[in-house]
């Protein structure tokens, strides 16, 4: 019989489970409204100013798509696991599309596709509070651009 | 692991062929090391992890991990100075 001694973790990583689409959420919103402050601005415009907008909004627009796929890619790979994958098979389908349409938000200056990256990012907040055995509702956001977003209707405090 | 094992304990495996749901396990997890879990499921030739200690959660749990990576059964913890405590193997 041979011993050996060696560390062992209990690994527990996830603090509470607390998770909540509406990071990503609002970043896909934010997504929306950058785009749409991008065809404000004069496309024949080339003040220093109007270059120092341009560039600040383009700056934050890519910061934000990363910010969705960053949030989607934490609830997708550290909270849906097999029973939540069983209960949604698509969820790999949807977060590849969120992934390919925040990318195509970062490459262009697209409307249809920013709202299209809301709606995406809707669909997963909806099927992430059905796991969670929450009813949704969809609400017009109370700031520009005033897209549609789901949110969980929630127990009064 | 808490309540069945905090940290500093120290626990005794023993190699089993033979693995059985409820079974605290230690596990060579090829992206964060040793772990120390109980088996929630067996299927086939995996086994699916989850922690005693309900109010958190790991990454290493809920998801298949082949049952090639485990180092054998947890059968007694020593809580120090004088704990120690025998798990037997779960019956069939």
């Amino acid at each position: 019989m041979i011993f050996k001694m060696s560390t062992a973790q209990a690994h527990c990583d996830i603090p509470c489970k607390i998770y909540d689409p509406m990071i990503a959420q609002v970043a896909a919103l934010s997504v929306a409204r950058l785009v749409d402050l991008l065809l404000e601005i004069e496309s024949g415009e080339a003040s220093i100013e109007s270059q120092n907008e341009f560039t600040r909004l383009v700056q934050e627009k890519e910061v934000q798509a990363r910010n969705v796929k960053s949030e989607v890619n934490i609830i997708w790979g550290d909270y849906f696991k097999s029973p939540q994958i069983e209960q949604h098979p698509g969820v790999h389908d949807l977060v590849h599309s969120i992934m390919m349409c925040g990318s195509k938000c970062k490459q262009g200056v697209d409307k249809a596709e920013a709202t299209r990256l809301v709606e995406l990012v809707n669909d997963f907040a909806d099927m992430f509070w059905q796991t969670k055995g929450v009813a949704t509702k969809r609400v017009i956001a109370p700031y520009p651009p005033a897209l549609a977003i789901v949110q969980p209707i929630l127990a009064d405090a | 692991m808490l309540p069945t094992i905090k940290a500093g304990d120290v626990v005794f495996v023993k190699h089993e062929d033979q693995l059985r749901t409820g079974d605290i396990v230690v596990l060579n997890h090829p992206a964060v090391g040793m772990v120390v879990k109980r088996v929630k499921t067996i299927l086939e030739e995996y086994l699916y992890l989850i922690g005693d200690n309900k109010r958190l959660d790991s990454s290493t749990c809920h998801v298949p991990l082949p049952m090639s990576l485990a180092e054998g059964r947890v059968f007694a913890v020593y809580r120090f100075p004088f704990c120690i405590r025998l798990l037997p193997a779960i019956a069939d």
